[in-house]
């Protein structure tokens, strides 16, 4: 039986688990699922790239698009095509190709179909070399009250610090932008390769007492044999992990504003 | 939870059928602490086979759990059969003799392998077990699934298909939805009519069971195929049938009734709840009357389950909407191997039919 | 971490697109963007939330006529429930798909339903065979200050076999055969 997503992601429970510990403290929760105003989703491929080839029509003449997503494209304000540069969007994606970078924007209500997309493009450029992919997912939350919205900040960022700074009575601090680094490891401390997330924390520009987050699941992607190219094995990652990191940063989403708005 | 109470004496034998809206899987105990497994379902209670936690609560060790039969690669019939293997490892495997063949077994890898998941659920739970197990056996008309004595008497399991001549349809099947790099990845629709699943025969030594599993008819590949055979036509006749196909007019054929089952049999099936509605009111009828009695595994409503502003939505483009899996039910056959008459116990949805 | 460069084209412009002539260099679009080696972070800080439209016409003009322009899709939408489709079998005459609906948010059991065929987008068409998957979401869009409620109904579009798929196939099929063994022959 196929368990809701939100169930299927293996190491939620544990991962709490572990935190409590670490904190020595039974970790407070408020019981709510939020959710997000706005989410989106970006795949980012470093590497290098021919632009010229990742036209719309490239891309229908692959399947990998319909016929009205390539009219969008074609007739869209943003459409450039060169050797240097390749750049359009539809109604549900924007696509980004530089020289050393790959970049593929949702737009919309996030499906995996987007996935989908990444996936299938990079299957059509095998020879691609690419050494990294980046699963990026971005969310604007709306808070109940200006009393939650600075809740969060003094949690994650306490003013008392740069208010004893700053005592001027007509200066006010707040956080601005918090970015946290998870490195995982082994037992042995060595980096696991996708075991490297960053999550930054700001307030959103796009709803009012909001909070907007960011957050990044980079793979490096290294050809260990020949059964599989760069590309492929970017392909594969995307594939393997896209829904995975989709789960986990609602967590954490989730988690963050939980955990500060229940002290 | 479901109740079952006690399990099977030495000298009782044991058809059980689960099933909820969607999904089969059958436990048979054969005497003596020898049981054999039929297919797998999802029981919701503890998300887990529904043969096994069955087994858990009767208090029924894996070491005597003998077999495990993959009745075909459907997803309403293998879900969950992963796990069910490995809660016994001891357990023979086998499947479908259909893949025995590069064609199908190509079939198997691709749709049901690490290429490309989520193609077919089915085929990923029967990849997965056989990338586990150092051996499966595959079956077709004529090969011996089990054979021991119990209770002075010889058991004999044995298979009534696929027909060999159902091979060549079924690979044919197979062979189209092959990959290559000129087609598209995309899903592989289920054979129709299922002319390779694996239809049983069981001889308790005295009485019969006939589990018919998705078995469809026809005369040279499927149930005609069967009945005219000599030998299946010689096996004894059975006092109990696990109905083919859910009951469908498809899965039938009059001669199953007359050459295969004693007069008036106790039949059981479960239903089919995705897309067109087994068994339909007309099969209902037709079964009724051939069977002294009949059961369906779950006969809970279908009424939608989900928040009731998300369904208004979802109905605007929708139309009926219902749930697959509103009941989960199961049916016991059960007796003293000498008896006559099977014992009927209903638990969950089950209900009559 | 993408970060812009401040080219000529880019000081002093807003969002709308200037003659052709005011490009300076080759017809070939100048490169806009100074990529940082190995980050997979998108976007930058300044317009973490901004489309990629945006900031592309802010610092890049293209060497094409003036096109008009259209009005900007709206893009926030926050789901509120999506289902995994996959069909079960069409019926032409009616118009109509019988579907198996799997969802995605929270604890919600499988449903079947019917779909009419007027809501698959014409380039979707095709795709609708039994067995094929497509993504059905509900959702709410905001567009300024408003909320509007919308649904969209995307089939799934995957790409050929690969040969690395087809190569890890091939030996999958080779493990399966060689685990086959037969049954003896019943009496």
């Amino acid at each position: 039986m196929q368990l809701p997503w939100f169930q299927r992601f293996p190491t939620a429970e544990d991962t709490q688990t572990l935190y409590n510990r670490a904190l020595s403290e039974p970790c407070p929760r408020a019981t709510l699922t939020r959710q997000a105003e706005i989410f989106s989703s970006s795949i980012v491929a470093v590497g290098a790239f021919n632009p010229a080839i990742f036209t719309p029509d490239w891309l229908e003449r692959n399947n990998l698009i319909g016929r009205d997503d390539l009219e969008d494209a074609r007739k869209g304000l943003s459409l450039i095509v060169s050797h240097q540069v390749c750049a359009y969007e539809t109604d549900w994606f924007a696509l980004q190709v530089l020289e050393e970078q790959f970049s593929l924007t949702s737009k919309g209500p996030l499906t995996p179909a987007f996935a989908d997309l990444a996936i299938g493009i990079l299957s059509f450029v095998p020879h691609t070399p690419i050494t990294a992919v980046g699963l990026n997912f971005l969310g604007h939350y709306r808070l109940a009250s200006t009393e939650e919205y600075h809740q969060v900040g003094d949690v994650l960022a306490p003013k008392s610090i740069w208010v004893r700074l700053y005592p001027e009575e007509h200066a006010t601090a707040g956080l601005a932008d918090l970015t946290i680094r998870i490195q995982q490891t082994d037992k042995n401390r060595n980096q696991i390769s996708g075991g490297e997330k960053q999550i930054s924390i700001q307030p959103s520009a796009k709803v009012r007492y909001g909070v907007f987050f960011a957050y990044n699941d980079h793979h490096v992607v290294a050809p260990t044999n020949e059964a599989a190219t760069a590309a492929e094995l970017a392909a594969d990652t995307i594939s393997a992990y896209w829904e995975l990191s989709w789960q986990d940063a609602v967590r954490v989403f989730d988690g963050v504003l939980s955990q500060a708005l229940a002290r | 939870m479901i109740d079952y109470g006690r399990g099977p004496a030495d000298d009782e034998v044991e058809i059980t059928l689960f099933g909820p809206g969607f999904g089969e899987a059958i436990a048979v105990h054969l005497g003596e602490h020898n049981w054999l497994l039929v297919d797998s379902c999802i029981d919701p209670a503890t998300k887990g086979p529904a043969t096994h936690a069955y087994l858990q609560a009767i208090g029924v060790q894996p070491k005597h759990v003998k077999v495990i039969v993959a009745s075909h690669w459907h997803d309403d019939h293998v879900r969950g059969i992963s796990a069910l293997a490995a809660h016994y490892p001891d357990a023979e495997f086998m499947l479908s003799a259909v893949f025995n063949s590069d064609e199908a077994s190509s079939f198997l890898a691709a749709y049901g392998g690490s290429a490309a998941p989520g193609l077919a659920r089915g085929g990923e739970e029967l990849f997965s077990v056989v990338a586990q197990r150092e051996g499966v056996s595959f079956l077709q008309q004529r090969f011996s699934v089990l054979e021991f004595a119990a209770n002075g008497r010889n058991v004999r399991v044995s298979a009534l298909s696929p027909v060999p001549a159902a091979f060549a349809q079924s690979l044919a099947h197979f062979a189209q939805y092959l990959p290559s790099k000129v087609a598209q990845i995309n899903h592989a629709p289920e054979l129709r009519p299922n002319l390779e699943a694996v239809a049983l025969h069981i001889d308790f030594g005295g009485d019969a069971a006939l589990l018919g599993s998705d078995l469809e008819n026809h005369a040279t590949f499927g149930w005609g195929a069967v009945v005219s055979n000599a030998w299946s036509a010689a096996r004894p006749n059975g006092s109990a049938y696990k109905v083919a196909h859910h009951g469908s007019y498809s899965g039938d054929d009059p001669k199953i009734w007359a050459t295969l089952l004693k007069t008036n049999p106790t039949a059981c099936l479960t239903p089919f709840n995705r897309g067109h509605r087994l068994p339909s009111d007309e099969d209902k009828v037709r079964i009724k009357a051939s069977a002294a009695s009949a059961y369906l595994s779950s006969g809970a409503t279908r009424r939608p389950d989900m928040d009731v502003a998300v369904l208004r939505r979802l109905e605007d483009i929708c139309k009926k909407v219902a749930r697959v899996n509103s009941g989960f039910g199961a049916i016991r056959l059960r007796k003293p191997v000498e008896a006559t008459n099977w014992a009927v116990e209903l638990f969950g949805a089950a209900c009559a039919l | 971490m993408l970060v812009q460069t401040t080219s000529p084209a880019r000081t002093g412009r807003n969002s709308r697109i200037a003659d052709i002539f005011d490009f300076q260099s080759e017809p070939v679009a100048p490169k806009p963007f100074e990529v940082v080696r190995g980050s997979t972070v998108f976007s930058d800080r300044v317009a973490f939330a901004t489309s990629v439209s945006q900031r592309v016409e802010k610092v890049f003009l293209p060497p094409l006529p003036a096109k008009a322009v259209q009005t900007p899709v709206g893009a926030d939408a926050s789901v509120i429930q999506l289902w995994e489709g996959r069909v079960l079998d069409v019926d032409l005459h009616n118009d109509v798909m019988s579907v198996l609906l799997s969802a995605r948010i929270g604890q919600v059991p499988d449903h079947i339903g019917e779909i009419d065929l007027q809501w698959v987008a014409d380039q979707d068409r095709d795709l609708v065979q039994p067995g094929a998957v497509f993504y059905l979401t509900l959702f709410k869009q905001l567009r300024g200050s408003s909320v509007r409620n919308a649904q969209e109904l995307r089939f799934r579009r995957r790409p050929s076999w690969s040969r690395q798929q087809i190569q890890r196939i091939h030996a999958d099929a080779v493990m399966i055969r060689s685990k086959m063994r037969a049954r003896p022959i019943a009496e």
